[in-house]
């Protein structure tokens, strides 16, 4: 059912998206430690495309395939503004625009998720 | 694992204490920028330094922010001529501490903003749980 699989791919994203606000607190707490490299999360299109389509089950003998952990999300080194002598390649005000866009991704997320959630709910109630 | 956002404002929290270590030794400097010593020739006080490391919590099983140590700084001291202080060594020499205030107020407006941008992730991450959260409400 394709409006499930909606919930399952927002579900995904809003996952996502918090653990690259993770990442990003973590960037940001670290902003003044010597030596430390600014990190970031996979893109969400390069973690959709990773997933490899499930195999259909059709018989009960069938065993049903478990996708992929979204927690596997790799981290990468990010390509930063600049590098501190100090060996620090974090930039509180590039951190900072991330996270305004994480925050407004989220909201989006959240809010195509009450949208559907509203729909679904008024064709149950009927 | 435990949910992300919980530990973004866990390591947010780790690194405002960091920050507000970091203060208190900023005022300390601050606070001793004239403290010579109190036996002739001796040592005055000497300028503190504090080192941050990137640990790994396993409780929490993310990486968050500590205060590895705390040094003094290894820059000669400032030395004064004036023979009637009581800290002054044979040739009327006194030793002041070598801390340069205007070093410690770069420090400060460092610190400060640090401070602010944890505080913002920690709001921003509170923002996105009560968004999820509110999802329950109003439906």
């Amino acid at each position: 059912m394709s409006s499930i699989y909606l919930f399952n791919i927002a579900s995904q994203r809003s996952n996502w998206l918090s653990l690259r606000q993770e990442a990003i607190t973590g960037n940001i707490t670290h902003a003044n430690t010597p030596g430390y490299a600014a990190r970031d999360v996979q893109p969400f299109e390069a973690v959709m495309q990773s997933e490899q389509l499930a195999v259909a089950t059709s018989d009960p003998g069938h065993v049903a395939q478990s996708t992929r952990p979204v927690d596997g999300i790799a981290e990468t080194h990010e390509d930063s503004w600049q590098v501190y002598n100090s060996g620090n390649s974090v930039s509180i005000e590039k951190e900072l625009v991330k996270a305004g866009e994480v925050s407004g991704a989220y909201a989006l997320n959240n809010g195509v998720v009450k949208a559907f959630h509203r729909m679904l709910l008024t064709s149950a109630k009927g | 694992m435990s949910d992300p956002l919980k530990i973004s404002q866990s390591i947010a929290a780790a690194g405002l204490d960091a920050q507000s270590h970091r203060m208190r030794i900023i005022a300390e400097n601050m606070a001793n920028s004239q403290s010579t010593a109190s036996t002739p020739g001796g040592d005055p006080y000497a300028r503190k330094t504090i080192m941050f490391s990137n640990d790994f919590d396993e409780a929490l099983g993310a990486n968050v922010i500590g205060v590895e140590q705390i040094g003094t700084d290894k820059a000669p001291f400032r030395i004064e001529r004036n023979p009637s202080h009581p800290a002054a060594d044979a040739n009327g020499n006194v030793k002041y501490p070598n801390v340069n205030m205007l070093v410690e107020m770069a420090d400060m407006r460092e610190a400060n903003r640090s401070y602010e941008a944890n505080l913002q992730m920690m709001k921003q991450s509170r923002a996105m749980v009560m968004s999820t959260v509110d999802l329950l409400r109003s439906t």
